[in-house]
C-alpha cells in the first residue's frame, strides 16, 4: 500500500511475528526476562533495518535478527555454551559419547515410551539439548519453518540443518525414552 | 535401498523436504524393515508430544506494548528528524493564515527578496550537515523522487537527471525557504553536492546570475513558472554548467503548477 507510513507497515507485516519471536527467544536465552529484552532490542533493530527488507519472508527475517540479538547477549553474559555454527554439524566428543551410548536401545519400543512423556519432560528434555540442536528444533517442531527458512535463520548450509535435526531428535528421543524407562 | 540411507531420509520425510519419488522409496523400504519402522515410529511419536504437548510461549502483554512502545518511539524520532522544526511548521501556518498573497507580495518586495540567497544556503548547509545532503527520498530515479512530493508540496517541481552530464540525482526533501515550502534536490557532481531549490514563481523570466556566499556559490534563474536557486562548494564555472543544463531540461520536460 503506498503511501503507508513505515510505522504501519511494520506493525502489519513483522509484529504478528512478535510471538514465534519471543517463543525463540525464549528456547535460546532460557530466562524469560533475558528474552523479553532480547525481543524488543531485535524489534528495534528490525525497525530500523525495515527499510532494507524488501518483501520476502518477515518471519524468517525477524528470526534471524532475534536470533543474532540472542546470541550476542549470550555472547556478553557467559561464554560456556558453544553455539557457533559448526560447518559439519558436528558435535563436542562428550556429546557425540552420550549420543553413541544412547543409542544402545532401552529394551521396549521408544514410540511407546516416548509417547507418555509429559509436559514438563518434554520441556526440560529440550532445553537440556546443547544448544545447535535445540534451536534448530525449536524452529521446526514448535514455529513449523521449513528447512531453507532454518538455514537462513541460523546461517548454516541445507546438509547441516538436516543432520542436526537428526541428531538433535535421536539425542532428545534417547534422552526421555531413558528417563520414561527410569521412572516405570 | 539400505537401513542406513532409510535412516537419513526419515527427518526430511517427516518434514515434508523429501522429493516425491525419495518418498515411495523410502516407504517401500520401512514396510519391509522392522527396525526401520520402529525408527520412524519414534520420530513420529516424539513429533507428536511436542507439538500437541509443548506449551507455546506467547509474548506476554507487557513485552507486546513495551515493543510497540518503542518502535512508536523510534517512528517519532524519525518524523522529527525530517519534519521541519515545530516552529518552522507554526510559522508556515502563521504565513497561511496571514493571507498567501501578502505573504509572496512580501518575499517580492526587494527589501526581504534580498534573505533568499541566505536562506537557501542555509538550508543547503543545514542539509550537509545532516549527512548526505539531508536526503528524505533517495533515489537517482526522477519517476520515484517526483512522486514522492506528491501531497507534500501545493505545486509539482520539474524534476529531471542529468546524470549523462556528470550531475547525478541523489534524492530530495521538503524545505521551507522564502516563507514556503519547497523542493530541494540534491545532486551529486564528483564529490560536490548541489541543493537544487524549486518553487513557483509567476513573472517574467530571469537569466542565470552566479553569486557568492562564504564561499559557496549560488546560481540562480526562473523560466516564468518557477523559482530556481542552486547552491554548492563547486566553482562558479561549474555550477553555471549544471544550470544551463538543468534549466535546458527543465524546460523541456514542462515544470507545470498543478
Amino acid at each position: 500500500m503506498p503511501g503507508d507510513s513505515k510505522q504501519a507497515r511494520f506493525e502489519r507485516e513483522v509484529l504478528p511475528h512478535l510471538n514465534a519471536a519471543y517463543n525463540l527467544a525464549r528456547w535460546l536465552m532460557r530466562g524469560s526476562a533475558d528474552a523479553e529484552d532480547a525481543v524488543q532490542e531485535a524489534c528495534l533493530r528490525a525497525y530500523k533495518y525495515f527499510d532494507g527488507f524488501h518483501g520476502g519472508n518477515a518471519k524468517a527475517w525477524l528470526l534471524k535478527i532475534v536470533r543474532n540479538c540472542c546470541l550476542s547477549s549470550l555472547a556478553g553474559a557467559r561464554r560456556e555454551e558453544s553455539m557457533s555454527p559448526d560447518e559439519e554439524g558436528r558435535l563436542d566428543p562428550a556429546h557425540e559419547r552420550a549420543l553413541a551410548e544412547a543409542g544402545h536401545g532401552t529394551g521396549s519400543p521408544e514410540a511407546l515410551l516416548i509417547a507418555k512423556a509429559d509436559a514438563a519432560l518434554l520441556h526440560e528434555g529440550l532445553a537440556g539439548l546443547p544448544a545447535e540442536y535445540r534451536e534448530v528444533l525449536v524452529m521446526r517442531e514448535i514455529e513449523e519453518l521449513s528447512y531453507k527458512d532454518i538455514s537462513q535463520i541460523a546461517e548454516i548450509p541445507l546438509g547441516t540443518v538436516m543432520s542436526r535435526l537428526a541428531r538433535g531428535r535421536t539425542l532428545l528421543q534417547k534422552r526421555l525414552a531413558a528417563r520414561l524407562a527410569e521412572e516405570s | 535401498m539400505k537401513c542406513e540411507e532409510a535412516r537419513a531420509l526419515i527427518d526430511p520425510y517427516l518434514d515434508g523436504e523429501l522429493a516425491f519419488e525419495r518418498c515411495l522409496e523410502l516407504e517401500r523400504h520401512i514396510e519391509g524393515c522392522e527396525a526401520c519402522s520402529e525408527a520412524l515410529a519414534a520420530r513420529r511419536a516424539l513429533a507428536s508430544a511436542l507439538r500437541d504437548r509443548l506449551a507455546y510461549q506467547s509474548a506476554p502483554l507487557s513485552l507486546q506494548r513495551s515493543v510497540r512502545a518503542a518502535i512508536a518511539r523510534a517512528a517519532g524520532s524519525e518524523a522529527v528528524r525530517r519534519a521541519p522544526p515545530p516552529w518552522l511548521r507554526l510559522a508556515a501556518s502563521f504565513l497561511l493564515v496571514a493571507s498567501l498573497s501578502s505573504a509572496l507580495t512580501w518575499y517580492l518586495t526587494p527589501k526581504y527578496a534580498g534573505m533568499i540567497p541566505e536562506e537557501v544556503f542555509a538550508s543547503h548547509v543545514r542539509g550537509m550537515l545532516s549527512g548526505g545532503g539531508g536526503i528524505d527520498v533517495a533515489s537517482s530515479d526522477e519517476h520515484t523522487v517526483k512522486p514522492w512530493f506528491a501531497g507534500k508540496l501545493d505545486f509539482s517541481p520539474p524534476v529531471v537527471e542529468l546524470a549523462s552530464d556528470g550531475f547525478a540525482l541523489a534524492g530530495g526533501r521538503v524545505d521551507y525557504v522564502a516563507g514556503r515550502t519547497v523542493t530541494a534536490l540534491v545532486y551529486h557532481h564528483k564529490k560536490h553536492v548541489i541543493t537544487l531549490f524549486i518553487w513557483p514563481a509567476a513573472g517574467s523570466a530571469r537569466a542565470i546570475e552566479t553569486s557568492v556566499r562564504r564561499g559557496d556559490n549560488l546560481a540562480h534563474w526562473s523560466d516564468g513558472r518557477m523559482s530556481y536557486w542552486a547552491v554548492s562548494d563547486l566553482n562558479a564555472g561549474e555550477l553555471r554548467d549544471f544550470a544551463e543544463r538543468l534549466a535546458a531540461a527543465a524546460g523541456a520536460s514542462g515544470g507545470k503548477q498543478p
